[in-house]
């Protein structure tokens, strides 16, 4: 990646973490579907996308993090029946599922509409 | 341009777009799905696992901070709250309601998810977070009539009154905490539900107090008919009689040793076939038994107190260990209530009530133990429709039935059932078969016994706390006080109901006839109790309260065995000079009354059956057995499962019913040839001794191939008996299972189970009263917290913790304080 992919992540990854601060976790489909939509001559966006929503998570997991995680993952991971670490992995994976499933339908749908504009305008 | 609609696109490509397209909205959708309303038992992942708002925060918020200040609304004065070092919050407010504001709002912080849980079984609106698989809890709840007497109760209460103020103020500060918890601060339990705390109502202060009511005044008549219907009448009343055949009374009747009044029992008769219709009508009409109901004698409690004539220290003491079920978060919360010149109370209280239930204040100290009096009868009524009826008929006339509909709702507001329910004047009325069954019960008449709790915290004197009581109704207790001018006193208190004829309660009395009604209550001045006996102790462990050769009158049935009661008056009547220590480790005592009882039966069996080598075997096994149930024991297990042998084969006769009580088995064992004795399934005639060994031979050799040979490891108390202490929603995340204990059945620590030992307290009431105490769990309710169960290794061990009591804050030293939290009125 060249050093503007690297500041686009990064803002994006901020992005994230700042919306869902003040949004919760809805504000992560929604501030995707947004960018992807302004970004459709990027190559693999959704994908760049999904894992700036994954690292804005990672990045507020660590932040947050203390003492306590570790017992709050034995316990989870107790409660679920699963081992905890895994819920650390299903924590980053909830952003970008949302993130990467909104941002293909959202770039999708804006580049067809996009496309039938611009025939419309050549018929 | 690439695009999936259409274009310059190859078609296969465009085929691949589509494809893409609709995959990532399939996993758009499920996300959104997932995230916002969770799965089956999976709850919301989003709100659950979102790094701001979701669990991750909440360790951060786990521990209680140095300091903290917030604003109550209705609050007249500030109120300082000091944590000590075992998180007891001591409140210190100008004035009651003002305490209690401050109560409501620590009991939130620290229990807020117990509140709503139990609110919402104690109201029948259990639906509301575990939808249509909980109705039929709901439905019990409800058709009991619990919430409409919480309703009542509450309309009785006028504003202003004290009681009234009391449970507004403690709404207030519930709220207050509500409305000013931090996202990191909402409980684990509602985020796995998925659901939000409600608001805190007064009526759910009153709604709690019936379900204690509910755990401890709840019996039915139906293990007396059932049993009648098998063997006939005359057994029936013999094996279930109201007087119970070992007396040693909570009253104190003259006598240095327990009395056995035992006669010889009728053999079992023919079947009672207009008993056997009654039962089935008793099974429509009554609800489930509660699981308290079939804790037996786990969910009893012990008290005793020492004058100060017996005692070390000159100073009255006073011991007490509620036995309830044991659940983490604990069913109790310690603090400690101060008001200048009104009230200074230190003790546990029920999470939802606004005051302290047992404890201690500068001048006395209290507790209870459970009545186990007969305080619900049932009545067959007369209707006008046996389907839809809308009359009864009381003496000739007819009187409307009162409705109500009950609706519950799902997690989603949807409605997931309508009943309709009905009462008489005597209460809720029921459908069994073709007839209608209506049921009177104190505890759905209760009205003062909120306020009676404060009351008691105020006394004192002796005299004052049982001035007090006289208005307390239910659930019925044995109250028993010390004080610090060094008296005694006991009395079981609350409401018991007088009848027409003989006055038994455990029968269906006829509902057509107003002469059938309760005639009243006894009168105080009747109640069994003592102050200042001669022997210079008072003890109660849910024993026949009076003997009936001093009060022949019908009180009950439900009495207990007496062994516990037998096992403290033994170690009081022997004891030196008592201390807080003596006190403390008696209510872990290992030794019992009910093996030096049976022990022998079973050795005297051996003895007269020399010839069945088996038998002999597990005789010298219980021989050697000291009798007492220490954790390292390797004999208990034998003897436990040889006494569930005796039962089981004794009373074939009576099947899956019920079974009489330990002390009527023994009352059968001094009669050798009693037909009870014969098992039916073999052609011979079978005596005493036969079915003994029998039993004492099945329990050796299931021992055997359950634990091995009667040296191995296996066969350790330890192994066998644990308390499991389970968390409020049954996840074992989040419980204490297979805790060590020492104790066993029917010892003063029957803690074996997931009933047992809920508070221990000992109180001195010297120059200064001093209190020590615990109970398994701790003062948060939060499973991250190390307060959520960082008594429980004092509690296993039978230690006790000593109590702070500071008069003034700053009489709490600054090594012992943790934290402080100002409480202040909200600005207008």
């Amino acid at each position: 990646m060249r050093a503007r992919d690297w500041i686009l992540f990064v803002v994006r990854a901020t992005g994230f973490a700042l919306v869902t601060a003040m949004g919760g976790w809805i504000a992560i489909p929604v501030t995707a579907a947004v960018w992807s939509t302004l970004a459709t001559a990027e190559r693999r966006r959704e994908l760049r996308i999904a894992l700036a929503a994954a690292a804005s998570w990672a990045l507020l997991l660590g932040w947050g993090s203390g003492a306590g995680t570790k017992r709050l993952l034995s316990l989870l991971g107790g409660i679920f029946g699963v081992p905890g670490w895994t819920l650390i992995l299903l924590t980053l994976a909830i952003p970008a599922l949302l993130a990467w499933g909104a941002a293909v339908v959202a770039g999708d749908v804006s580049a067809a509409i996009a496309d039938r504009a611009a025939r419309r305008a050549e018929r | 341009m690439t695009g999936f609609f259409g274009g310059a696109v190859p078609p296969t490509a465009r085929r691949r777009g589509v494809a893409r397209t609709i995959a990532a909205a399939i996993v758009l959708g499920a996300m959104l799905w997932l995230c916002g309303r969770g799965l089956g038992p999976v709850p919301p992942l989003g709100a659950l696992l979102d790094p701001t708002m979701g669990v991750w925060g909440m360790p951060a918020a786990a521990e209680l901070p140095p300091s903290a200040e917030a604003t109550v609304p209705g609050m007249r004065a500030a109120v300082t709250v000091l944590y000590d070092d075992r998180a007891v919050p001591h409140i210190f407010a100008e004035n009651e309601a003002d305490a209690y504001r401050a109560l409501g709002y620590v009991v939130a912080r620290d229990r807020l998810f117990q509140l709503e849980m139990q609110t919402l079984a104690a109201s029948g609106r259990l639906t509301e977070v575990g939808g249509a698989r909980v109705l039929d809890l709901d439905r019990e709840t409800r058709q009991l009539g619990m919430p409409r007497a919480a309703e009542r109760a509450l309309a009785a209460l006028p504003p202003g009154s004290p009681g009234r103020v009391a449970i507004d103020a403690f709404a207030d500060g519930v709220n207050a905490y509500i409305d000013s918890m931090s996202p990191a601060e909402v409980p684990l339990e509602f985020r796995l539900l998925g659901v939000r705390p409600e608001r805190w109502e007064p009526i759910n202060t009153l709604h709690l107090l019936n379900r204690m009511g509910r755990t401890l005044a709840w019996e039915d008549d139906l293990a007396r008919m059932a049993t009648r219907a098998r063997v006939g009448a005359a057994a029936a009343d013999a094996l279930f009689p109201a007087r119970s055949p070992i007396q040693e009374p909570i009253q104190p009747n003259g006598q240095s040793a327990p009395r056995r009044d035992f006669a010889p029992l009728p053999p079992p008769g023919t079947p009672d076939t207009a008993a056997a219709a009654l039962v089935a009508l008793l099974r429509d009409a009554t609800p489930r038994e509660s699981d308290a109901a079939r804790a037996g004698d786990a969910l009893g409690s012990n008290n005793w107190a020492v004058a100060p004539r017996r005692t070390a220290a000159g100073a009255a003491l006073l011991a007490g260990d509620p036995h309830l079920e044991l659940t983490l978060p604990s069913i109790w919360y310690e603090a400690q209530l101060t008001v200048p010149d009104v009230l200074d109370a230190y003790g546990v209280t029920i999470p939802g009530a606004p005051g302290i239930i047992i404890g201690f204040n500068r001048d006395i100290a209290w507790t209870f133990t459970n009545t186990q009096a007969d305080v619900i009868d049932s009545f067959v009524e007369t209707v006008d429709d046996s389907v839809h009826p809308a009359k009864y008929l009381v003496d000739g006339k007819w009187r409307p039935i009162e409705r109500r509909v009950e609706r519950y709702m799902g997690p989603r507001g949807a409605v997931v059932a309508v009943d309709t329910m009905r009462y008489t004047h005597r209460g809720p009325l029921r459908r069994a078969g073709a007839r209608w069954i209506s049921t009177r019960w104190t505890v759905l008449e209760t009205a003062t016994s909120m306020t009676a709790f404060d009351d008691l915290a105020r006394a004192h004197s002796v005299e004052e706390f049982r001035r007090a009581t006289e208005r307390y109704e239910a659930p019925a207790q044995n109250m028993l006080v010390a004080d610090r001018a060094g008296h005694i006193g006991i009395r079981s208190t609350g409401r018991f109901p007088t009848r027409s004829g003989d006055g038994r309660g455990d029968v269906i009395r006829d509902g057509s006839r107003s002469a059938n009604d309760w005639q009243g209550y006894w009168p105080v001045s009747r109640y069994p109790g003592a102050v200042d006996p001669p022997q210079g102790f008072l003890a109660s462990a849910n024993q026949q309260p009076v003997d009936p050769q001093v009060d022949p009158g019908y009180m009950g049935t439900a009495w207990f065995s007496p062994w516990r009661a037998i096992r403290i008056n033994e170690l009081l009547r022997v004891a030196p000079p008592m201390t807080p220590d003596a006190m403390a480790k008696m209510q872990t005592d290992p030794g019992s009354a009910r093996a030096d009882a049976f022990v022998p039966v079973f050795l005297a069996a051996a003895r007269a059956r020399p010839t069945r080598s088996e038998c002999a075997e597990g005789a010298r096994l219980l021989g050697e057995w000291p009798r007492r149930y220490t954790r390292d024991d390797r004999r208990a297990v034998l003897f436990e499962a040889a006494m569930r042998e005796l039962d089981s084969q004794t009373w074939d006769e009576l099947g899956r019913t019920e079974h009489p009580a330990d002390q009527i088995l023994l009352e059968l064992a001094r009669d050798s040839a009693s037909l009870w004795w014969d098992d039916r399934t073999t052609t011979q005639r079978e005596h005493r001794d036969d079915l003994v060994c029998n039993a004492l031979e099945s329990a050796l050799a299931g021992t055997k191939e359950r634990y091995g040979a009667p040296d191995d490891v296996r066969w350790r108390w330890s192994n066998v008996a644990t308390a499991n202490i389970r968390h409020l929603l049954r996840l074992p995340a989040l419980s204490a299972l297979r805790i060590p204990v020492q104790g066993g059945p029917s010892t003063l620590n029957p803690s074996t189970t997931t009933f047992g030992a809920s508070w221990r307290m000992v109180v001195e009431l010297g120059a200064e009263t001093r209190g020590w105490g615990t109970y398994p769990g701790g003062q948060s309710g939060n499973p991250l917290s190390t307060r959520y169960q960082d008594r429980l290794a004092s509690w296993s061990a039978g230690t006790l913790d000593t109590l702070r009591f500071p008069r003034r804050p700053q009489d709490l030293p600054g090594t012992r304080m943790r934290s402080s939290l100002t409480l202040l009125p909200a600005k207008r």
